[in-house]
């Protein structure tokens, strides 16, 4: 017998669902009419039924993993590809700055000051070593 | 020779760069912010297949009128929630990873620090007029920007269409889980309170004020179930229009910039946000 899919049994789910509310109604509406071991064999019932669509329901939760894998892999794949871009987009600004601390260096050279080119081979390091955002 | 003529006209070729392409993103932006924000209302559903095997152990408990609790099995109930658990974290890094690269401030460069270099560097020989340098600056900015972000609007065109297919597969199964099954769990709940309360109603010994108590118990834990289903419905529903909003940025990943499509994502921008109103509302009702 094939496999049953999790379409397959959410709908059974539901159908033993829809039999144990009409057994439970049963019960509620002729309880004055059943003995006491009569309305608690029915309860039972009423009990397995739900029991079952519950193992159902919860089954079928789990099943859908065989129909999301693939899905499951290409987002996996596209995420860590747009975190990337992301990344290096941001990358850019660093550029700019080491950039910057570059310009201030080579104006301190120019300047020969010793103190400001101290400053500035200190910013650059910095500039270079600070964390991407 | 004066450079203003010339700075005027990259500064027009610069607007006309800058219009062409960062103001294209923003609906796009909009879109997968709020997708992600609604995809978040999650972990706030406050309801889970663990949660409906522990409520059915205590239902029964309760019915047995069982001191003790029997050791409760619900392994599989966690395997269940742990695949949906699965299925929630890639739809939201997907989506929250589409709103940072969708985002303008990405490629918003500041070139401040190179200014504040070449304004107060002293360059000997080399004089340079600080308004030339802010006018480079800016022109500097709008450029790279300009060429980042038709870069950035290529590769996200290029991840929608290889995304596409997935985040459909992956949105509709976990709407199915959550409005199919997990309201199924409820359902189940539902009709074994329904069963206990009505033998504690129908008891005989039972005074007019416990049946009055007994009623107003039931009807509570009724209505909490049913607000419980209303919550997972309308956060399905969410999924998809989320999952119709990607469709139509499949269909025009192209031609990101078009009008009818910034109206469409407009669109379904406040649609989602519409409906993470309504769940905030329901989970206020509580």
């Amino acid at each position: 017998m094939p496999k049953l899919n999790s379409q397959q049994l959410s709908d059974l789910g539901d159908s033993f669902l829809a039999f144990a509310q009409a057994v439970g109604n049963y019960r509620m509406e002729n309880s004055g009419l059943l003995t006491k071991a009569q309305n608690q064999q029915i309860k039972d019932f009423h009990w397995t039924l739900l029991h079952y669509a519950d193992n159902m329901f919860t089954t079928s939760a789990k099943l859908i993993i065989e129909d999301v894998e693939a899905s499951l892999e290409t987002i996996r794949d596209v995420t860590g590809q747009i975190n990337q871009t992301y990344h290096n987009l941001r990358k850019v600004q660093k550029a700019i700055v080491v950039a910057a601390a570059g310009v201030t260096l080579g104006a301190a050279i120019f300047s020969k000051n010793p103190q400001a080119i101290v400053d500035g081979i200190a910013e650059l390091v910095n500039s270079w070593k600070a964390e991407d955002e | 020779m004066s450079i203003k003529p010339t700075l005027q006209k990259a500064g027009v070729f610069c607007l006309w760069l800058l219009i062409a392409s960062c103001v294209n993103l923003k609906k796009v932006n909009d879109y997968a912010s709020a997708s992600g924000k609604n995809i978040k209302k999650f972990e706030e559903l406050g309801y889970s297949f663990v949660q409906a095997c522990n409520d059915k152990c205590l239902i029964e408990q309760l019915d047995k009128k069982e001191f003790l609790k029997k050791s409760c099995n619900c392994k599989n109930e966690n395997e269940a929630d742990s695949i949906m658990f699965l299925m929630y974290k890639s739809a939201k890094g997907y989506f929250d990873g589409l709103a940072k690269l969708s985002n303008n401030e990405v490629t918003s460069y500041k070139y401040d620090a190179l200014t504040k270099a070449l304004k107060d560097g002293d360059f000997g020989q080399v004089k340079i007029n600080k308004d030339q340098v802010d006018a480079y600056s800016k022109i500097s900015e709008v450029l790279t920007r300009a060429i980042t972000d038709r870069y950035r609007r290529k590769k996200i065109s290029q991840y929608i269409g290889e995304a596409n297919d997935a985040v459909k597969v992956l949105l509709n199964a976990l709407e199915f889980n959550l409005a199919r099954n997990l309201t199924g769990r409820l359902e189940s709940k539902n009709q074994s309170l329904q069963s206990y309360y009505f033998d504690l109603f129908d008891d005989t010994k039972a005074s007019a004020y416990e049946k009055k108590k007994i009623l107003e118990d039931y009807n509570s834990a009724t209505s909490e179930i049913n607000s419980k289903k209303r919550q997972i419905i309308t956060f399905g529903n969410g999924l998809n229009t989320i999952a119709q909003g990607h469709q139509k940025l499949f269909e025009n990943r192209n031609k990101l910039g078009t009008k009818e499509l910034k109206e469409l994502l407009s669109q379904y921008a406040s649609d989602i946000q519409d409906i993470i109103d309504k769940i905030n509302k329901l989970k206020n009702q509580d």
